[in-house]
């Protein structure tokens, strides 16, 4: 049994007494030790589990994804790849839905160019030429008919370009972010803290340069597309079964693969959806400017120590319960800032272990292309009810 | 004892439930087979439209994805369920098993017959007539 040393017990007592944890500083070390060991086992467990590849890394985004979504952002159906041959009165058959329950396959690609096949163009320059006469057009597009002639008035001036389209840059970003600390409490006067964080951040910032548009009123289209599906020499592209031997270049035989229906088996219904339609409006650049910018950090970090100076353990590592937080917190210059103060408080501490571990990469990409004439990016359209062609 | 038999009965109730449920829990999903259903008949068939509504019927009930019925007719093998791929025997048993409750009155059952053509696994072929 021990009993508690006390200033009176005798100068031999106090001496066994000391003598009996002599041993203490050695179980220090062996605590230390073992706690470096364990902080850096997790530090190790840690980084392999923030470092692991991600199922969809942000350097594998899907352009034609990415493009969609960034020309969908004006409300405009996107044209991929831009192409100059691409204009108002296009005439196209499209696949929008695949519900083909053979999965011997290949579902129809998301791409416009790989579901679409353009059938044929109606000749709308004199509808385009009559309405645009009719607009008024202002500043230096708008130059007098002669250099001698009199002024025209203020409605009255000649268009010779296409009406400008001001689009603002579009930005599209992701980021990911995961972090995981320890420490405090009980164990907290052993242990000060453990802590990993990590973050990985990509983003896509998309402009148009010169953008410029034209196309038919609604009214206008939809008459010029009746048209023709009227007319006795055209009309015949506008049924069904002629829009679907068109696709048939993009999906073989699944063109015409009709199934039962399952409420109704007196029914039937294909098993690709396909619309036909005009296109209405164009919208077309002269440049587009591509800009990627890719960056990760992942770093852990811990502490252990028995001095006195380690009183405080939640200081010691703060990156990794903070990196879990909002936006600002998971950018990975955020996370690297923290890391490097880590790394700080780690080079203070006298006595115990410590370890820390940090890795990050910042890339970016740009692509800047400028065209000797202006490319179609996205369009506008009229469609045309193929049912309504066979009643 | 009107307790405990109630108990019980309550307990026999729970049971035949819990089985109904694993039923059909346990229906396999058919619907990844795609049957190519040929209805061509001969002239002395008068009723073969109604045969063929009822057979529709049994197959996309039993969940399978059944392609719209075609004309075609083997005038040399005659009737059958072909299938493509050793795998799909079981299931070109099912159907087979389908097309014979739904024409009850056929002297020779309809059966299943492996062919060499090379088609994709799942795909099976019936020859009504």
């Amino acid at each position: 049994m021990v009993t508690p040393v006390d200033a009176d017990q005798p100068a031999q007592a106090r001496t066994e007494v000391t003598s009996r944890w002599a041993w203490l500083p050695s179980l220090r070390i062996v605590l230390s030790a073992a706690g470096f060991i364990v902080v850096a086992g997790a530090i190790a467990l840690g980084v392999m589990l923030l470092t692991r590849p991600s199922p969809q890394p942000p350097s594998l985004v899907d352009v034609e994804k990415q493009w969609r979504d960034a020309v969908g952002r004006y409300g405009i159906e996107p044209v991929f790849p831009p192409e100059e041959d691409f204009a108002v009165g296009d005439l196209f058959v499209e696949v929008v839905d695949d519900t083909d329950p053979d999965q011997s396959v290949p579902k129809v690609q998301s791409s416009f160019r790989s579901r679409s096949v353009k059938v044929d163009h109606v000749d709308v320059r004199e509808q385009l030429g009559k309405l645009y006469s009719m607009v008024p057009v202002f500043g230096d597009a708008a130059p007098t008919a002669a250099p001698n002639a009199p002024p025209s008035g203020l409605f009255e001036g000649v268009r010779h370009a296409l009406p400008i389209a001001a689009l603002p840059d579009v930005s599209a970003s992701s980021a990911n972010a995961a972090g995981a600390g320890a420490g405090g409490g009980l164990m907290g006067s052993l242990f000060g803290m453990i802590g990993f964080a990590g973050s990985s951040q990509a983003q896509e910032k998309t402009a148009f340069r010169s953008m410029v548009t034209y196309g038919l009123t609604s009214v206008l289209a939809e008459k010029a597309l009746d048209d023709y599906c009227h007319d006795p020499t055209t009309k015949d592209n506008c049924t069904e079964e002629v829009a679907r031997r068109h696709i048939r270049s993009i999906v073989g035989s699944r063109a015409d693969a009709q199934y039962i229906d399952p409420r109704n088996p007196l029914k039937s219904k294909y098993a690709l959806t396909i619309r036909f339609f005009m296109v209405s409006r164009v919208y077309l650049t002269g440049g587009i400017v591509t800009q990627t910018q890719l960056a990760r950090a992942v770093g852990g970090g811990g502490t252990v120590s028995l001095g006195p100076d380690a009183s405080q353990p939640g200081t010691a590592a703060q990156p990794a319960s903070a990196a879990s937080g909002g936006d600002t917190a998971a950018t990975p210059a955020a996370i690297q800032q923290r890391l490097d103060a880590l790394e700080k408080q780690v080079v203070g501490l006298r006595q115990g272990g410590a370890a820390s571990y940090a890795s990050s990469y910042d890339r970016g990409f740009a692509m800047d292309q400028t065209f000797a004439r202006p490319v179609a990016i996205g369009f506008r359209s009229v469609g045309y009810d193929l049912k309504a062609s066979q009643q | 004892m009107p307790t405990r038999r109630r108990a019980f009965t309550l307990l026999a109730a729970l049971a035949a439930t819990a089985t109904a449920a694993g039923a059909v829990a346990q229906q396999p999903d058919n619907s990844s087979y795609i049957l190519f259903v040929h209805a061509g008949a001969p002239p002395d068939v008068h009723d073969a439209e109604a045969r063929l509504l009822e057979i529709l019927k049994g197959l996309v009930k039993a969940g399978y994805s059944v392609r719209k019925p075609d004309d075609d007719r083997d005038v040399v093998g005659g009737p059958g369920v072909d299938y493509f791929n050793d795998n799909d025997l079981a299931a070109a048993q099912a159907v087979a098993d389908i097309v014979n409750v739904a024409m009850p009155d056929r002297q020779k059952k309809i059966a299943p017959r492996r062919q060499r053509a090379n088609n994709p696994p799942h795909y099976l072929g019936i020859w009504l007539f």
